[in-house]
């Protein structure tokens, strides 16, 4: 009876945790980017501008930058309620526009190395626990730290040095065709399959040697179902919450990938936006990572009660 | 005259920001036409057809020539428009394209241009004086959205005025004589009135103009242009006549100079820019064409502070300038490709003259005038006055892959003479803040402009004078060349000038900046223009 009227309020708390979570980080990259020690008309002009400060002042008060500290965050504030996030420095194109473009194919190779990331790692924790040579175990056990411990800016031109270069399979560069996407998508989810391998390996091993793998063992489940229906719908939990963790990782991720592999996209949209300090930019790209990390985390936090019925009794 | 590039920012590092503005430095605004390029005549008959696609290192963000003046917006946007006049980038000297002929008052103060007939934009409106001087007016109407490399070109202008229909002039406020060398850049180049008639914010994608290229598909990551029948209006230094040869172009964005390297070695591309220094062997190797060509205007070099002691003392910065040994540092860091410096000026700027001699590395004389200046020798080997090291600090920006390894270099020449060189790298914005606050000896610097009006923009001490010039015996040089229409006369003054900045040791020259593209053996006639930017593609042919 409890869980009947305790989960729209638990939907409405962890939706309101969302909201704050976005409008701080909202504030908070406001409160970085506009009170730094930087003017984005004078990197505009440069040291050996000939203009005259009556000119840089009219660039300024055409992009806004004039007005009180206030009065900007509270009129970002307003514009962003209406879901307007502004209009590029550098290019006059509106944020939500140019967010709008580069979020497809990020999000296509985010979701793709995330699926083969979990795909992969899920395996490898199940192929761990029921190999029975101690060798092998050995073996597999000692893959995922080297998973995690490589970069994958060096990862990903290994990769182009072999698959693209050398043997010609995949394009180097660029967004065209499911070709494209498979060495970044590798590149993204090693590191995704590494983690999860390695934390569903321990909470499997605890699982496994709680009393009702025992009581399925003795009732004669086979070693494959007491792992897979006993084990890893237990020890998913943990596992769960580090996606919520490995998405916001994903983002600043593409950041690299896209970079070696020359791909459009969030990365690209970023550094490009920071290096030329464009600052509307640079704030709806970290309010799209607040958003999409509150969203992610929201739906894991959704997703415990239905995978473990306890959590909304408590 | 600071061109904007991006050139070998890391494409990650967060505040690489300012320095590319800054610096102006290598990229370059380039125009016109082919110098230096792949044997175009050599490679036998020119072949119809085909897609040329070229990896650059950083994206083009406009098809807006006005909006951007790096690297990327100057290669893709020199190839869909044309500007008045072309600049031969082997001689500097200025030649006819959209205008036929054009006269220069004796001040510099008016310039007419007479067009050439015939030419239409490829939407089928015809160019005529009025359209150039809609052009020039709307440059007037949005000078706050301008490229702020564009505005010193413009700053002075008053207004443009069509006296018949294949007639335009241009009047300046005061004296403007490098205005032909900036008509011929990309930024000042002629639109269409469709364009001209778009608000500012949407010319991004959409644009129109008379040149070789069509603009297709505009994406950050790729740009595709297409060929313009019935061209017949090549710039004259491309020595090509009528249509472009090739069918397609496609920009791509391949930040990673490994992967351009590989993309070009295993066939994905036909041709690269940006191969950092270190690469240009390994391409060679490969069997690509390399294809480079000096930037014209300030040559790498350390600009010093004049205001700090001791670079106020003449004496010292002579010294200093004759303890580096500029050979030894293109040995070391770079390839054969670059020159070393003959001047404040890289030798390929029209009104450079040859000072080399006064640029020999002495460490005797150094140390004779260090001595005689009160800086003496002590245990450590560092000089010593009045109890103070000798210890200069030099800021620097990650803006080009060889500045660390040619500084260090440096560091090590100066110890030798015992001066104490600390190199400090700085952001972007840590730059602008500490040449405005004056925090450091010397600055590390560059910048690619066709025009010796660079020596102006770089050591004019009128504010907001960032490098603190003390040097008043030059500055009416610096004005006089700018008010003489007389190129002969003009140039005497910019020699003038460069003997000034040299004898004075106002700035510390180095090597000169060279851009460097790459290409496949199949590609002919591709070539670097006059500001060191892709010249345009309509001589390109694919075998």
């Amino acid at each position: 009876m409890n869980g009947v009227s305790g989960m729209p309020r638990y939907l409405l708390w962890r939706v309101g945790q969302a909201l704050f979570v976005v409008w701080a980080a909202f504030t908070i990259s406001f409160a970085v980017l506009y009170t730094l020690p930087s003017d984005p008309v004078a990197v505009m002009a440069g040291p050996n501008s000939e203009l005259t400060p009556a000119e840089l002042a009219a660039m300024r008060h055409d992009l806004g930058l004039d007005r009180p500290v206030l009065t900007q965050y509270l009129s970002q504030l307003g514009h962003l309620l209406r879901g307007d996030l502004g209009q590029s420095i550098q290019s006059r194109e509106q944020v939500s526009h140019l967010i709008g473009q580069a979020l497809p194919p990020t999000a296509a190779i985010t979701a793709a190395g995330l699926g083969a990331g979990l795909l992969c790692g899920t395996a490898l924790a199940l192929a761990t626990s029921l190999v029975r040579q101690r060798w092998a175990r050995g073996l597999l056990d000692s893959l995922p730290p080297l998973g995690v411990s490589v970069p994958s800016y060096w990862v990903g031109l290994l990769l182009l040095q072999q698959f693209s270069f050398h043997w010609h399979l995949f394009p180097a560069i660029g967004n065209e065709g499911a070709g494209s996407m498979v060495l970044p998508t590798i590149t993204l989810a090693l590191p995704v399959a590494a983690v999860i391998a390695q934390l569903l390996g321990r909470s499997l091993d605890a699982a496994l040697r709680e009393g009702y793998a025992d009581t399925a063992r003795a009732k004669g489940v086979s070693r494959l179902a007491v792992h897979v229906r006993h084990g890893l719908r237990n020890a998913v939990l943990p596992a769960m919450t580090m996606v919520g963790l490995l998405v916001g990782g994903m983002l600043s991720g593409s950041v690299v990938v896209e970079t070696v592999f020359s791909r459009d996209g969030l990365g690209r949209l970023a550094t490009t936006a920071v290096s030329q300090q464009d600052l509307p930019v640079v704030q709806g790209l970290v309010l799209l990572g607040a958003a999409v990390f509150a969203a992610v985390n929201l739906l894991v936090d959704l997703l415990y009660p239905v995978i473990d019925p306890r959590i909304v009794r408590q | 005259m600071n061109t904007r590039a991006h050139r070998s920012r890391t494409a990650l590092a967060a505040a690489t920001v300012t320095a590319a503005l800054l610096l102006a430095a290598c990229g370059g605004s380039g125009d016109g036409a082919s110098g230096g390029g792949t044997g175009a005549k050599g490679g036998g008959k020119a072949r119809q057809g085909g897609t040329l696609t070229i990896a650059l290192q950083s994206p083009a963000q406009s098809a807006n020539p006005r909006a951007f003046t790096d690297t990327a917006a100057v290669y893709v946007n020199r190839q869909i428009f044309d500007s008045l006049v072309d600049q031969d980038p082997a001689t500097g000297k200025i030649l006819p394209w959209l205008a036929k002929s054009w006269e220069v008052n004796a001040t510099a103060t008016q310039f007419t241009f007479h067009l050439r007939a015939g030419v239409t934009f490829s939407d089928g409106t015809p160019l005529t004086a009025q359209v150039v001087k809609a052009n020039f007016d709307d440059i007037l109407a949005n000078k706050a959205k301008l490229n702020p490399g564009i505005v010193p070109a413009v700053q002075a202008l008053t207004g443009a005025k069509a006296t018949d229909a294949q007639t335009v002039t241009l009047t300046f406020a005061k004296p403007h004589a490098s205005f032909l060398v900036e008509a011929a850049r990309v930024g000042l180049s002629i639109e269409a009135p469709a364009t001209l008639a778009l608000p500012w914010d949407k010319r991004v994608d959409k644009v129109i103009g008379s040149g070789p290229f069509v603009l297709d598909s505009f994406a950050p990551g790729q740009i595709s242009l297409h060929k313009r029948t019935g061209y017949a209006w090549a710039a004259d230094s491309l020595h090509h006549t009528g249509a472009a040869y090739l069918d397609k172009v496609v920009f791509k964005v391949v930040p990673e100079s490994s992967v351009r390297t590989g993309s070009l070695q295993s066939g994905q591309v036909n041709a690269i820019s940006d191969v950092p220094a270190a690469d240009i062997q390994s391409v060679r190797d490969g069997g690509q064409q390399v294809i480079s060509t000096p930037n014209p205007g300030l040559v790498w070099g350390l600009v010093p502070i004049e205001s700090r002691n001791p670079l106020n003392d003449a004496n010292v910065r002579k010294a200093l300038n004759l303890a580096i040994n500029r050979p030894e540092v293109r040995d070391a860091v770079l390839t054969k490709d670059f020159a070393v410096a003959t001047s404040v000026l890289a030798h390929t700027t029209p009104g450079y003259v040859d000072l080399g001699s006064s640029l020999a590395y002495d460490p005797a004389q150094a140390g004779q005038l260090l001595d005689a200046a009160g800086w003496t020798r002590t245990g450590d080997g560092v000089r010593q006055k009045d109890g103070k090291k000798l210890t200069l600090v030099a800021a620097w920006f990650r803006d080009s892959s060889s500045n660390q390894k040619a500084l260090e270099l440096i560091k090590a020449q100066l110890a030798k003479s015992g001066v104490d060189l600390q190199l400090l790298e700085q952001t972007g914005l840590q730059i602008l803040d500490g040449l405005k606050k004056e925090k450091y000896d010397f600055f590390w610097t560059n910048a690619t402009s066709a025009d010796g009006d660079v020596l102006r923009s770089s050591f004019s001490s009128a504010p907001p004078n960032y490098y603190r010039v003390q040097d008043q015996p030059l500055q009416p040089l610096l004005e006089q060349q700018l008010a003489t229409g007389d190129p002969a006369a003009r140039n005497k003054l910019l020699a003038q000038a460069q003997q000034r900045v040299v004898a004075q040791a106002d700035y510390l020259p180095v090597f000169e900046q060279t851009t460097v593209l790459a290409a496949a053996g199949k590609v002919h006639g591709l070539s670097l223009g006059a500001g060191a930017g892709l010249a345009p593609l309509a001589g390109v042919w694919l075998s």
